[in-house]
Protein backbone atom coordinates (compact mmCIF):
# COMPACT_ATOMS: atom_id res chain seq x y z
CA UNK A 1 0.00 0.00 0.00
CA UNK A 2 0.86 3.58 -0.48
CA UNK A 3 2.62 2.79 -3.25
CA UNK A 4 0.11 4.68 -5.62
CA UNK A 5 3.32 5.38 -8.16
CA UNK A 6 1.56 3.66 -11.24
CA UNK A 7 5.03 1.57 -12.99
CA UNK A 8 5.66 3.74 -16.24
CA UNK A 9 3.89 3.35 -19.18
CA UNK A 10 6.23 2.13 -22.07
CA UNK A 11 4.80 2.68 -25.43
CA UNK A 12 6.25 1.82 -28.59
CA UNK A 13 5.43 4.10 -31.98
CA UNK A 14 2.66 2.45 -32.61
CA UNK A 15 1.12 3.53 -36.19
CA UNK A 16 -2.30 4.89 -35.73
CA UNK A 17 -4.28 1.96 -36.87
CA UNK A 18 -8.05 2.94 -37.86
CA UNK A 19 -9.92 0.79 -35.59
CA UNK A 20 -13.59 -0.39 -36.17
CA UNK A 21 -15.38 1.36 -33.30
CA UNK A 22 -18.58 -0.09 -31.79
CA UNK A 23 -19.54 -3.99 -32.06
CA UNK A 24 -17.58 -5.44 -29.66
CA UNK A 25 -17.95 -9.00 -31.62
CA UNK A 26 -15.21 -7.39 -34.08
CA UNK A 27 -12.88 -7.66 -30.86
CA UNK A 28 -14.03 -11.49 -30.88
CA UNK A 29 -12.04 -12.14 -33.73
CA UNK A 30 -8.11 -11.88 -33.82
CA UNK A 31 -7.81 -9.86 -37.03
CA UNK A 32 -4.27 -9.63 -38.48
CA UNK A 33 -2.69 -10.41 -35.13
CA UNK A 34 0.46 -8.58 -34.69
CA UNK A 35 3.93 -10.54 -34.58
CA UNK A 36 4.72 -12.67 -31.65
CA UNK A 37 7.78 -10.27 -30.56
CA UNK A 38 5.53 -7.08 -30.90
CA UNK A 39 3.50 -8.68 -28.77
CA UNK A 40 5.48 -9.55 -25.79
CA UNK A 41 7.87 -6.31 -26.10
CA UNK A 42 4.17 -4.14 -25.40
CA UNK A 43 4.46 -4.77 -22.24
CA UNK A 44 7.18 -3.55 -19.63
CA UNK A 45 8.90 -6.45 -18.05
CA UNK A 46 7.28 -5.22 -14.24
CA UNK A 47 3.96 -6.55 -15.99
CA UNK A 48 5.75 -9.85 -17.36
CA UNK A 49 6.51 -9.75 -13.44
CA UNK A 50 2.87 -9.65 -12.31
CA UNK A 51 1.64 -12.14 -14.75
CA UNK A 52 4.44 -14.62 -13.89
CA UNK A 53 3.36 -14.23 -10.10
CA UNK A 54 0.46 -16.27 -11.00
CA UNK A 55 2.65 -19.37 -12.14
CA UNK A 56 3.69 -22.19 -10.07
CA UNK A 57 7.46 -22.98 -10.47
CA UNK A 58 7.11 -25.97 -12.64
CA UNK A 59 4.66 -23.41 -15.07
CA UNK A 60 7.72 -21.11 -14.96
CA UNK A 61 9.89 -23.52 -15.93
CA UNK A 62 7.86 -24.70 -18.70
CA UNK A 63 7.33 -21.21 -19.97
CA UNK A 64 11.65 -20.73 -19.96
CA UNK A 65 11.89 -22.55 -22.84
CA UNK A 66 8.93 -20.70 -24.88
CA UNK A 67 11.97 -17.93 -25.92
CA UNK A 68 14.77 -15.70 -25.47
CA UNK A 69 12.25 -12.73 -23.86
CA UNK A 70 10.40 -15.25 -21.47
CA UNK A 71 13.87 -17.11 -20.93
CA UNK A 72 15.77 -13.90 -19.33
CA UNK A 73 11.98 -12.67 -17.99
CA UNK A 74 11.96 -15.81 -15.66
CA UNK A 75 15.26 -15.78 -14.71
CA UNK A 76 15.50 -13.09 -13.38
CA UNK A 77 12.50 -13.46 -11.35
CA UNK A 78 12.86 -13.14 -7.20
CA UNK A 79 10.88 -16.08 -6.16
CA UNK A 80 14.40 -18.36 -7.57
CA UNK A 81 15.53 -16.16 -4.32
CA UNK A 82 12.82 -16.93 -2.15
CA UNK A 83 12.53 -21.05 -3.16
CA UNK A 84 16.34 -21.64 -2.72
CA UNK A 85 16.37 -19.23 0.64
CA UNK A 86 13.55 -22.15 1.98
CA UNK A 87 14.35 -25.19 0.13
CA UNK A 88 18.17 -25.60 0.14
CA UNK A 89 19.57 -23.19 3.24
CA UNK A 90 20.28 -26.57 4.89
CA UNK A 91 22.61 -27.55 2.49
CA UNK A 92 24.60 -24.66 3.17
CA UNK A 93 24.64 -21.63 0.58
CA UNK A 94 23.93 -22.42 -2.90
CA UNK A 95 27.51 -22.51 -5.24
CA UNK A 96 26.97 -19.66 -7.34
CA UNK A 97 27.82 -20.12 -11.06
CA UNK A 98 30.75 -18.00 -12.12
CA UNK A 99 29.70 -14.86 -14.44
CA UNK A 100 26.05 -15.72 -14.70
CA UNK A 101 23.83 -13.79 -12.62
CA UNK A 102 22.98 -14.39 -9.05
CA UNK A 103 18.90 -15.27 -9.86
CA UNK A 104 19.95 -17.38 -12.85
CA UNK A 105 21.91 -19.33 -10.30
CA UNK A 106 19.40 -19.55 -8.10
CA UNK A 107 17.12 -21.14 -10.61
CA UNK A 108 19.48 -23.46 -12.26
CA UNK A 109 20.17 -25.02 -8.65
CA UNK A 110 16.33 -24.86 -7.83
CA UNK A 111 15.51 -26.73 -10.86
CA UNK A 112 18.19 -29.37 -10.38
CA UNK A 113 16.58 -30.21 -6.87
CA UNK A 114 12.70 -30.17 -8.34
CA UNK A 115 11.86 -33.26 -7.60
CA UNK A 116 12.36 -32.99 -3.92
CA UNK A 117 10.75 -29.03 -3.45
CA UNK A 118 7.22 -28.43 -2.61
CA UNK A 119 6.23 -25.48 -5.17
CA UNK A 120 3.65 -24.79 -2.43
CA UNK A 121 5.83 -24.57 0.56
CA UNK A 122 9.14 -24.33 -1.23
CA UNK A 123 10.11 -26.98 1.42
CA UNK A 124 12.84 -29.51 0.05
CA UNK A 125 12.05 -32.73 1.36
CA UNK A 126 14.32 -35.49 1.63
CA UNK A 127 11.87 -38.40 1.88
CA UNK A 128 12.76 -41.58 4.00
CA UNK A 129 12.34 -45.33 2.54
CA UNK A 130 13.12 -48.74 3.91
CA UNK A 131 16.69 -47.89 2.25
CA UNK A 132 17.65 -45.07 3.75
CA UNK A 133 20.07 -45.80 5.92
CA UNK A 134 21.97 -47.23 3.19
CA UNK A 135 22.06 -44.54 0.79
CA UNK A 136 22.57 -42.14 3.63
CA UNK A 137 19.20 -40.05 2.92
CA UNK A 138 17.16 -39.15 5.88
CA UNK A 139 15.15 -35.82 5.96
CA UNK A 140 14.92 -33.85 9.74
CA UNK A 141 11.81 -32.42 8.20
CA UNK A 142 9.60 -35.53 8.59
CA UNK A 143 6.23 -35.64 10.42
CA UNK A 144 6.54 -38.01 13.66
CA UNK A 145 3.95 -40.43 12.01
CA UNK A 146 6.15 -40.87 9.25
CA UNK A 147 8.71 -42.26 11.24
CA UNK A 148 6.47 -44.38 13.68
CA UNK A 149 4.63 -45.88 10.60
CA UNK A 150 8.55 -47.06 9.63
CA UNK A 151 8.97 -48.64 12.74
CA UNK A 152 5.79 -50.22 12.01
CA UNK A 153 7.28 -51.18 8.96
CA UNK A 154 4.82 -48.91 6.37
CA UNK A 155 7.33 -47.83 3.87
CA UNK A 156 5.91 -44.52 3.56
CA UNK A 157 8.05 -44.27 0.36
CA UNK A 158 6.94 -42.00 -2.17
CA UNK A 159 4.22 -40.29 0.07
CA UNK A 160 6.90 -38.33 1.65
CA UNK A 161 7.81 -36.71 -1.23
CA UNK A 162 6.07 -33.96 -3.16
CA UNK A 163 3.67 -35.54 -6.06
CA UNK A 164 1.76 -33.58 -8.44
CA UNK A 165 -1.39 -32.58 -8.28
CA UNK A 166 -3.53 -31.07 -10.31
CA UNK A 167 -5.35 -28.23 -8.45
CA UNK A 168 -8.50 -26.51 -9.40
CA UNK A 169 -6.50 -23.61 -10.75
CA UNK A 170 -3.67 -25.25 -12.72
CA UNK A 171 -3.86 -27.30 -15.92
CA UNK A 172 -1.34 -29.66 -15.22
CA UNK A 173 0.68 -30.92 -11.27
CA UNK A 174 1.63 -29.36 -9.17
CA UNK A 175 4.44 -30.57 -6.91
CA UNK A 176 2.82 -30.47 -3.20
CA UNK A 177 4.39 -31.81 -0.02
CA UNK A 178 2.79 -34.21 1.63
CA UNK A 179 1.65 -31.44 4.11
CA UNK A 180 0.34 -29.42 1.67
CA UNK A 181 -1.78 -31.98 -0.02
CA UNK A 182 -3.23 -32.81 3.49
CA UNK A 183 -3.84 -28.73 3.42
CA UNK A 184 -5.24 -28.83 -0.18
CA UNK A 185 -7.53 -31.91 0.23
CA UNK A 186 -9.04 -30.51 3.65
CA UNK A 187 -10.17 -27.98 1.30
CA UNK A 188 -10.78 -29.47 -1.67
CA UNK A 189 -12.23 -32.80 -0.59
CA UNK A 190 -11.47 -35.76 -3.41
CA UNK A 191 -15.00 -37.32 -4.18
CA UNK A 192 -15.93 -40.77 -2.87
CA UNK A 193 -15.14 -43.51 -5.86
CA UNK A 194 -18.11 -45.54 -6.54
CA UNK A 195 -16.44 -48.73 -4.80
CA UNK A 196 -16.27 -47.30 -2.00
CA UNK A 197 -19.44 -45.50 -1.69
CA UNK A 198 -21.36 -47.68 1.22
CA UNK A 199 -19.33 -50.34 1.00
CA UNK A 200 -17.49 -52.58 3.49
CA UNK A 201 -13.67 -53.56 3.93
CA UNK A 202 -12.25 -56.30 5.86
CA UNK A 203 -9.44 -55.36 7.99
CA UNK A 204 -6.82 -57.26 5.69
CA UNK A 205 -7.79 -55.16 2.69
CA UNK A 206 -7.13 -52.17 4.24
CA UNK A 207 -4.22 -52.70 5.86
CA UNK A 208 -3.00 -53.78 1.87
CA UNK A 209 -5.00 -50.86 -0.45
CA UNK A 210 -4.76 -48.56 2.13
CA UNK A 211 -1.99 -48.95 4.30
CA UNK A 212 -3.85 -48.27 7.61
CA UNK A 213 -2.31 -49.59 10.66
CA UNK A 214 -4.09 -51.75 12.88
CA UNK A 215 -4.11 -49.04 15.48
CA UNK A 216 -6.09 -46.72 12.84
CA UNK A 217 -8.74 -49.58 11.44
CA UNK A 218 -9.88 -50.22 15.20
CA UNK A 219 -10.65 -46.51 15.10
CA UNK A 220 -13.10 -46.82 11.95
CA UNK A 221 -16.31 -47.16 11.91
CA UNK A 222 -17.16 -51.10 12.16
CA UNK A 223 -20.61 -53.14 11.10
CA UNK A 224 -20.99 -56.64 12.40
CA UNK A 225 -19.56 -58.37 15.64
CA UNK A 226 -19.12 -62.16 17.07
CA UNK A 227 -18.88 -64.75 14.70
CA UNK A 228 -18.66 -62.28 11.45
CA UNK A 229 -15.30 -60.87 10.92
CA UNK A 230 -15.47 -57.42 11.28
CA UNK A 231 -15.88 -55.13 8.45
CA UNK A 232 -14.95 -51.58 7.97
CA UNK A 233 -16.74 -48.72 6.32
CA UNK A 234 -15.11 -48.82 3.55
CA UNK A 235 -15.74 -44.89 2.49
CA UNK A 236 -14.12 -43.60 6.38
CA UNK A 237 -11.25 -46.19 5.73
CA UNK A 238 -10.40 -44.20 2.87
CA UNK A 239 -11.04 -40.62 3.66
CA UNK A 240 -8.54 -41.66 6.48
CA UNK A 241 -5.64 -42.61 4.41
CA UNK A 242 -6.44 -40.09 2.09
CA UNK A 243 -5.04 -37.65 5.31
CA UNK A 244 -3.11 -39.30 6.27
CA UNK A 245 -0.72 -39.63 2.98
CA UNK A 246 -2.18 -36.67 1.35
CA UNK A 247 -4.65 -37.63 -0.97
CA UNK A 248 -4.73 -40.66 -3.45
CA UNK A 249 -1.68 -39.86 -5.12
CA UNK A 250 -0.17 -39.83 -1.86
CA UNK A 251 -1.78 -43.66 -0.85
CA UNK A 252 -0.94 -44.66 -3.93
CA UNK A 253 3.10 -43.61 -3.73
CA UNK A 254 3.06 -45.34 -0.25
CA UNK A 255 5.39 -48.48 -0.63
CA UNK A 256 6.85 -47.06 -4.14
CA UNK A 257 10.96 -47.33 -4.37
CA UNK A 258 12.37 -43.63 -3.17
CA UNK A 259 15.99 -44.40 -5.12
CA UNK A 260 14.83 -43.81 -8.51
CA UNK A 261 13.41 -40.62 -7.80
CA UNK A 262 16.19 -39.74 -5.39
CA UNK A 263 18.87 -40.79 -7.91
CA UNK A 264 17.59 -38.60 -10.56
CA UNK A 265 17.66 -35.84 -8.28
CA UNK A 266 21.22 -36.46 -7.26
CA UNK A 267 22.16 -36.78 -10.44
CA UNK A 268 20.88 -33.50 -11.92
CA UNK A 269 22.44 -31.52 -8.70
CA UNK A 270 25.60 -33.46 -10.17
CA UNK A 271 24.88 -31.79 -13.48
CA UNK A 272 25.08 -28.22 -11.85
CA UNK A 273 27.95 -29.21 -9.55
CA UNK A 274 29.61 -29.91 -13.04
CA UNK A 275 28.59 -26.87 -14.49
CA UNK A 276 30.07 -24.71 -11.40
CA UNK A 277 33.47 -26.68 -12.00
CA UNK A 278 33.61 -25.74 -15.66
CA UNK A 279 32.42 -22.07 -15.47
CA UNK A 280 35.14 -21.60 -12.22
CA UNK A 281 37.54 -22.63 -14.75
CA UNK A 282 37.21 -19.88 -16.77
CA UNK A 283 34.85 -21.57 -19.31
CA UNK A 284 32.37 -19.03 -20.52
CA UNK A 285 28.39 -19.03 -19.96
CA UNK A 286 28.26 -20.56 -23.49
CA UNK A 287 24.15 -20.23 -23.40
CA UNK A 288 21.67 -17.66 -24.01
CA UNK A 289 23.59 -14.66 -23.54
CA UNK A 290 21.29 -11.57 -22.51
CA UNK B 1 -20.12 15.57 -11.04
CA UNK B 2 -19.43 14.00 -14.13
CA UNK B 3 -15.69 14.28 -15.31
CA UNK B 4 -14.45 14.20 -18.78
CA UNK B 5 -11.95 12.52 -20.01
CA UNK B 6 -10.35 12.82 -23.58
CA UNK B 7 -8.37 10.03 -25.01
CA UNK B 8 -5.27 10.32 -27.24
CA UNK B 9 -7.57 10.64 -30.48
CA UNK B 10 -8.93 13.81 -29.15
CA UNK B 11 -12.54 11.86 -28.19
CA UNK B 12 -14.15 13.05 -25.21
CA UNK B 13 -16.05 10.92 -22.76
CA UNK B 14 -18.24 11.96 -20.31
CA UNK B 15 -18.65 9.99 -16.96
CA UNK B 16 -19.44 10.02 -13.39
CA UNK B 17 -16.96 11.06 -11.18
CA UNK B 18 -17.48 7.91 -9.29
CA UNK B 19 -16.67 5.90 -12.06
CA UNK B 20 -13.61 8.13 -13.13
CA UNK B 21 -12.42 7.40 -9.63
CA UNK B 22 -11.88 3.77 -10.07
CA UNK B 23 -8.86 5.24 -11.75
CA UNK B 24 -6.25 5.91 -9.25
CA UNK B 25 -4.58 8.29 -11.31
CA UNK B 26 -7.91 10.23 -12.33
CA UNK B 27 -8.96 10.36 -8.38
CA UNK B 28 -5.28 11.85 -7.31
CA UNK B 29 -5.87 13.89 -10.49
CA UNK B 30 -8.90 15.27 -9.38
CA UNK B 31 -8.11 15.80 -5.51
CA UNK B 32 -4.98 17.82 -6.58
CA UNK B 33 -7.14 19.88 -8.59
CA UNK B 34 -10.05 20.40 -6.61
CA UNK B 35 -13.53 21.02 -8.34
CA UNK B 36 -12.91 21.25 -11.88
CA UNK B 37 -15.00 21.36 -15.22
CA UNK B 38 -11.88 20.82 -17.71
CA UNK B 39 -11.74 17.95 -19.45
CA UNK B 40 -8.67 15.30 -18.43
CA UNK B 41 -6.70 14.16 -21.39
CA UNK B 42 -5.37 10.56 -21.31
CA UNK B 43 -2.28 10.97 -23.78
CA UNK B 44 -1.42 7.16 -23.68
CA UNK B 45 -5.17 5.98 -24.12
CA UNK B 46 -6.65 5.32 -27.73
CA UNK B 47 -10.70 5.99 -27.77
CA UNK B 48 -10.78 1.88 -28.36
CA UNK B 49 -9.05 1.01 -25.22
CA UNK B 50 -10.69 4.02 -23.03
CA UNK B 51 -14.35 2.51 -24.49
CA UNK B 52 -13.29 -0.72 -23.02
CA UNK B 53 -11.88 0.83 -19.72
CA UNK B 54 -14.65 2.95 -19.51
CA UNK B 55 -17.40 -0.03 -19.80
CA UNK B 56 -15.21 -2.02 -16.91
CA UNK B 57 -14.98 1.25 -14.39
CA UNK B 58 -19.22 1.63 -15.13
CA UNK B 59 -19.70 -2.05 -13.70
CA UNK B 60 -17.80 -1.68 -10.84
CA UNK B 61 -18.61 1.35 -9.76
CA UNK B 62 -19.85 0.34 -6.32
CA UNK B 63 -17.09 -2.47 -5.95
CA UNK B 64 -15.68 -1.67 -2.43
CA UNK B 65 -11.81 -0.65 -2.90
CA UNK B 66 -9.44 -3.69 -2.90
CA UNK B 67 -7.36 -4.13 0.31
CA UNK B 68 -4.11 -6.04 -0.94
CA UNK B 69 -3.35 -8.86 1.36
CA UNK B 70 -0.01 -9.48 1.32
CA UNK B 71 -0.62 -13.13 2.96
CA UNK B 72 -2.76 -14.47 0.18
CA UNK B 73 -0.61 -16.65 -2.59
CA UNK B 74 -1.34 -14.92 -6.05
CA UNK B 75 -1.10 -18.62 -7.52
CA UNK B 76 -4.74 -19.31 -5.97
CA UNK B 77 -6.08 -16.55 -7.44
CA UNK B 78 -5.41 -17.08 -10.27
CA UNK B 79 -8.63 -18.81 -11.52
CA UNK B 80 -10.77 -16.25 -9.32
CA UNK B 81 -12.18 -14.14 -12.07
CA UNK B 82 -15.77 -13.50 -12.13
CA UNK B 83 -18.28 -14.34 -14.79
CA UNK B 84 -18.43 -10.61 -16.23
CA UNK B 85 -14.80 -10.34 -15.76
CA UNK B 86 -13.83 -13.19 -17.71
CA UNK B 87 -16.43 -12.13 -20.74
CA UNK B 88 -15.60 -8.85 -20.68
CA UNK B 89 -11.49 -10.55 -21.17
CA UNK B 90 -12.56 -11.96 -24.39
CA UNK B 91 -10.99 -9.82 -26.92
CA UNK B 92 -8.46 -10.16 -29.20
CA UNK B 93 -4.43 -10.16 -27.71
CA UNK B 94 -3.62 -6.75 -28.72
CA UNK B 95 -6.65 -5.56 -27.17
CA UNK B 96 -5.81 -7.68 -24.22
CA UNK B 97 -2.92 -6.29 -24.00
CA UNK B 98 -3.77 -2.60 -25.00
CA UNK B 99 -6.06 -2.81 -21.97
CA UNK B 100 -3.23 -4.30 -19.39
CA UNK B 101 -1.51 -0.94 -19.92
CA UNK B 102 -3.94 1.43 -19.84
CA UNK B 103 -5.28 -0.25 -16.57
CA UNK B 104 -1.76 -0.17 -15.36
CA UNK B 105 -1.33 3.67 -16.63
CA UNK B 106 -4.47 4.70 -14.71
CA UNK B 107 -3.44 2.61 -12.04
CA UNK B 108 -6.72 0.42 -11.88
CA UNK B 109 -5.35 -2.31 -9.87
CA UNK B 110 -8.38 -4.85 -10.04
CA UNK B 111 -8.29 -4.37 -14.37
CA UNK B 112 -4.61 -4.79 -14.28
CA UNK B 113 -5.06 -7.97 -11.82
CA UNK B 114 -7.52 -9.26 -14.18
CA UNK B 115 -5.76 -8.97 -17.50
CA UNK B 116 -2.67 -10.41 -16.24
CA UNK B 117 -4.71 -13.53 -14.64
CA UNK B 118 -6.05 -13.83 -18.34
CA UNK B 119 -2.41 -13.57 -19.93
CA UNK B 120 -1.30 -16.21 -17.21
CA UNK B 121 -4.27 -18.57 -17.98
CA UNK B 122 -3.28 -18.56 -21.87
CA UNK B 123 0.47 -19.92 -20.85
CA UNK B 124 -0.72 -22.72 -17.84
CA UNK B 125 -0.97 -25.94 -18.85
CA UNK B 126 0.44 -26.02 -22.13
CA UNK B 127 3.86 -27.32 -23.90
CA UNK B 128 6.03 -24.15 -24.64
CA UNK B 129 5.24 -25.52 -28.34
CA UNK B 130 1.43 -24.64 -27.71
CA UNK B 131 2.20 -20.53 -26.05
CA UNK B 132 4.37 -19.91 -28.46
CA UNK B 133 1.12 -21.13 -31.19
CA UNK B 134 -1.32 -19.00 -28.60
CA UNK B 135 1.08 -15.86 -28.95
CA UNK B 136 2.37 -16.03 -32.08
CA UNK B 137 5.59 -15.94 -30.46
CA UNK B 138 8.81 -17.18 -33.17
CA UNK B 139 11.51 -19.59 -31.14
CA UNK B 140 14.59 -17.94 -31.37
CA UNK B 141 16.51 -20.38 -29.38
CA UNK B 142 19.21 -21.59 -31.51
CA UNK B 143 19.31 -25.87 -31.61
CA UNK B 144 22.37 -25.52 -29.03
CA UNK B 145 20.53 -23.65 -27.04
CA UNK B 146 17.52 -25.12 -26.95
CA UNK B 147 19.24 -28.20 -26.11
CA UNK B 148 21.00 -26.90 -23.04
CA UNK B 149 17.82 -25.29 -21.66
CA UNK B 150 16.22 -28.43 -22.26
CA UNK B 151 18.83 -30.11 -20.31
CA UNK B 152 18.63 -27.69 -17.36
CA UNK B 153 15.35 -27.48 -17.25
CA UNK B 154 13.83 -31.36 -16.83
CA UNK B 155 11.63 -29.99 -14.61
CA UNK B 156 8.99 -28.79 -17.06
CA UNK B 157 9.47 -32.41 -18.75
CA UNK B 158 8.61 -34.37 -15.11
CA UNK B 159 5.30 -34.80 -15.31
Amino acid sequence: MGNTQSISYRRKKLPLKKRHSGETSENLVPVQPLDGAALLDKLPPEIWHLVFSFLYPSELARASQVCQKFYHTIFSLQIWASIQKVALYRDGPVKLLANVPTLTSYALFVFANSLQICEQCFRKCDGISSTSSSTGWRGDNLLDFDIERETLGLSVGLSAMPLPVLLPWTKSGIRLCQQCRRQHFDCYPEPIPPAFKGKRLRRKDIRNRLHLCDEEILQLKRFGCGATAFSFCAEDALRTARIIYGGDVGIAAVGSSLSELLDRSKFRVYAYQNKWDILNEGETWKCIAP
Amino acid sequence: MPVTLVSLDNENYVVDKEVAERSILIKNMLEDVGETDSPIPLPNVTSTVLKKVIEYCEHHRNDPIQVPDETDDPRKRSNDIEEWDMKFMQVDQEMLFEIILAANYLDIKPLLDVGCKTVANIIKGKTPEEIRKAFNIVNDFTPEEEAQIRKENEWAEDR
